[in-house]
């Protein structure tokens, strides 16, 4: 269930973002959050990888624009 | 309408519009060029127009476009991503000899297209690219009376070279050397026709020169080769006892060619050391904004550069 997948990944940013009340959904970008920069996105990627226990390629990680990217590429992981 | 527009506006719209095609895919990375680069004052995108214009005459010249360029650099930042978080994850680079890096890269024609055009971008949009020119060209400035001979080592696109040109007005000779072929077309289309510039396609341990140098610029190469001490001991070869050599390098910057991990400033300086130089000058650039306490913690890329003096025995 995608909106299972979003509550699943919501503290891995509220947790990187340092955002206890950050509240996610699928067309954020890095513009809507405060501190998603490029260093942040590297914690981000590794903790999603340690979180969900998944391997990123490099490829994907050109892919991500908005936040319902990274569920779609979870979810092609099988998350 | 461009036309219309002093140097300095029109160079932040070029900028501008960079920053904006690069949102379209990795808004994550626009979202850091845009905080970086509006920073800089009016001098950087008086630099920043010309150049752009530069790219892009490059490009059209050889049937691309701006947007095919950035395209090439976000799959270099990508890349670099991805190197970045294997990185932390080992504290190593993911390759370690010449030879990997060779068959990995500058032997793979695909990546090296996208990587030569990518890293051609990033001279305009990475900061701290822009603060070492500075540092070289105020560095080059007071140094400049006297210097006959000039040598670039690793010129990549010929920036430094062309840049070098204008300031060393009792200049006699300007020779370029690098190994990649890629790297040379690259320049020559870059440098500005000058009869007294020379291209040579050579591996700095074999070529000779008979003529000693006055002044080496070496611009991120030492990160590229498995020993820089010796790499620095050869260019001490080139070099007139007082001459002076001017290097780059990055510290904990994971890229898919680079080989020799430098963990510190003092780290490279020991190196400098160790090859026989002492050093007249440096800047350190840190690639991201945080507090000093976190810049080691967290392995950020510090880029360093240093004018140097050979030490005499």
């Amino acid at each position: 269930m995608r909106s299972d997948l979003l509550t699943r990944v919501t503290p891995v940013f509220r947790n990187n973002f340092n955002a206890p009340d950050l509240v996610l959904n699928e067309t954020m970008t890095a513009k809507d959050v405060e501190g998603w920069d490029s260093f942040a996105h590297i914690n981000l990627i590794m903790a999603l990888e340690d979180t969900f226990n998944v391997r990123f390629e490099t490829s994907e990680l050109g892919q991500i624009g908005c936040v319902g990217d990274l569920l779609t590429l979870l979810e092609s992981k099988g998350v | 309408m461009s036309a219309t527009l002093d140097p300095i506006s029109s160079g932040r719209q070029a900028v501008t519009g960079l920053i904006e095609e690069v949102a379209k895919t990795n808004p994550v990375h626009a979202k850091k060029l845009e905080r970086f680069l509006m920073a800089l004052g009016d001098d950087y995108f008086e630099f920043a127009g010309p150049f752009i214009h530069r790219i892009e005459t490059y490009l059209t010249a050889r049937g691309h476009t701006l947007e095919f360029a950035v395209k090439c650099y976000l799959n270099m930042i990508a890349d670099v991503t991805m190197e970045h978080v294997r990185f932390l994850r080992s504290g190593r680079y993911t390759s370690t000899s010449f030879a990997e890096v060779n068959e990995r890269v500058y032997g793979n024609p695909k990546v090296m297209s996208y990587y030569m055009h990518g890293l051609l971008l990033s001279q305009v949009l990475w900061a701290h690219h822009y603060k070492m020119l500075r540092f070289f060209h105020s560095g080059l400035e007071k140094r400049a009376a006297g210097i006959k001979h000039y040598m670039e080592v690793g010129g990549g696109h010929g920036m430094f070279l062309a840049d070098a040109l204008g300031m060393v007005k009792g200049g006699e000779t300007f020779t370029m050397v690098d190994i990649s072929p890629a790297s040379l077309e690259m320049a020559q289309e870059f440098v500005p026709h000058d009869p007294r510039t020379a291209f040579k396609l050579a591996d700095v341990f074999a070529y000779e020169h008979g003529e000693k140098m006055d002044f080496i610029t070496m611009g991120e190469v030492m990160e590229h080769v498995e020993d820089p001490v010796a790499l620095l001991a050869r260019l001490r070869t080139f070099l007139k006892d007082d001459g002076r050599v001017f290097i780059t390098t990055p510290t904990n910057a994971p890229a898919i060619d680079h080989i020799f991990l430098f963990t510190s400033a003092e780290h490279i300086r020991q190196v400098i050391h160790a090859a026989g130089y002492d050093i007249e000058e440096e800047l350190g650039i840190w690639s991201e904004e945080m507090p000093p306490e976190q810049l080691e913690k967290n392995k950020v890329t510090l880029l360093y550069g240093a004018f140097l003096k050979p030490r005499l025995s």
